[in-house]
């Protein structure tokens, strides 16, 4: 065992050796999350030049005002569309291309092809496909005799389908990321387990729900973290797509976009836009700290 | 060499029995190919023709594409000319 006077010399060198990423964790993150949730406690102009401290109140203010609870209720709704969604279509499409096909690479290639693709682009890409006036899908006729909501109001500015076609939106753009991760995850399984598997007489879908399921678990887990922490921090596509809309519900007005964005009841005082930051932060870190705990015992990591 | 990884023994079809599996990858490869299929369409037409037949590629045109090229090439230049973006 080593004696204490031996590792008190040793101090100030492990103390040089961390410096550096205690300087950079430091400045990087430590400074700006103490800045932010001091900047909560206070009431400031659109810059944060001129604020006064109103106290921690302004955290239990902000929770219990209409506009929080209406962006957590929309961000709830979009996080249960994306993220469900969005995992079964990447296993689905994973299964799909996990077989031994000539030019199977040409499919994997189109399916994470996705994942290329920025927010920007992607929602540029939708915008192009659902807006009413320049959209493709609302021109094509029989498309706008079947459905009259994607002409008029349109599918981005009906309250009721608003934040759904976002949704689909996101669900797209994270495609090929899902597809990826649970392809990986699906060729890490030995074959083994499967033929064994199979001489016991287990079919296809049994297959999947007893081999492949528990041997994708870490994968999983960490694709619903990953897709859940997207999703309640998704901004791109809901400025570029509605702006929070459309008008009067806010119905796409999600917490990232009350914190920043443009028609946000809170974007001319930085110190409320704090507050609701801070309150995204704690809720993620809840939400991922739940995840891993409640899935992470289910989990199956083969040792 | 490493060689390409097969698939399961027990998973492997040939013949006809390939053909419904085809049919789905490439109903699927569509459908998640179909947002970025009529982005491109349409920056091949003219900018008036683009919601006449908007799937189908007629009226071929590169100028779309050549004027959005000078034009970013110009926000780029002004952009670095000026200390400040001009738009």
């Amino acid at each position: 065992m080593r004696d204490a006077g031996w590792q008190w010399r040793d101090l100030p060198t492990g103390l040089v050796m961390i410096a550096p990423s205690a300087l950079v964790l430091g400045a990087f993150l430590v400074y700006p999350l103490v800045k932010t949730v001091s900047l909560g406690r206070q009431r400031c102009n659109e810059s944060a030049t001129r604020c006064v401290t109103t106290g921690w109140d302004q955290y239990s203010d902000v929770w219990r005002s209409e506009e929080f609870q209406q962006a957590l209720w929309v961000t709830g709704k979009f996080t249960l569309l994306v993220v469900p969604i969005g995992l079964a279509l990447g296993i689905a499409l994973a299964m799909l291309a996990d077989r031994y096909l000539r030019g199977i690479g040409i499919f994997r290639a189109i399916f994470s092809s996705t994942v290329a693709t920025s927010v920007a682009v992607a929602s540029l890409m939708w915008f192009f496909l659902l807006q009413p006036d320049v959209g493709v899908i609302p021109n094509i006729g029989w498309v706008e005799d079947l459905f009259g909501v994607v002409k008029e109001p349109g599918l981005l500015r009906d309250a009721g389908t608003a934040l759904t076609s976002v949704a689909m939106s996101s669900v797209w753009a994270g495609l090929g990321f899902t597809f990826i991760l649970v392809t990986a995850g699906l060729q890490g399984i030995p074959a083994d387990l499967h033929e064994a598997a199979a001489i016991d007489g287990a079919g296809g879908f049994r297959r999947f729900w007893s081999v492949t399921l528990p041997m994708l678990g870490p994968t999983l887990l960490f694709v619903v973290v990953v897709l859940t922490s997207r999703a309640f921090q998704a901004y791109g596509e809901i400025d570029l797509l509605t702006d929070g809309g459309p008008d009067p519900q806010q119905s796409t007005t999600t917490v990232t976009y009350l914190v920043y964005g443009d028609s946000s009841v809170v974007r001319s005082d930085a110190g409320l836009q704090a507050t609701t930051a801070v309150w995204l932060f704690v809720i993620l870190l809840v939400l991922a700290a739940l995840q891993l705990r409640g899935f992470g015992r289910r989990v199956h990591y083969g040792d | 060499m490493a060689t390409e990884y097969q698939g399961l023994e027990i998973d492997r079809v040939t013949g006809w029995r390939m053909a419904p599996r085809y049919a789905l990858l490439v109903v699927v490869s569509v459908i998640v190919l179909f947002p970025v299929y009529t982005t491109v369409i349409a920056s091949l037409k003219p900018g008036d023709k683009v919601l006449d037949n908007p799937l189908v590629p007629d009226s071929f045109t590169l100028d779309v594409l050549r004027n959005a090229w000078s034009a970013a090439t110009s926000i780029a230049t002004c952009s670095t000319a000026q200390s400040s973006p001009s738009w």
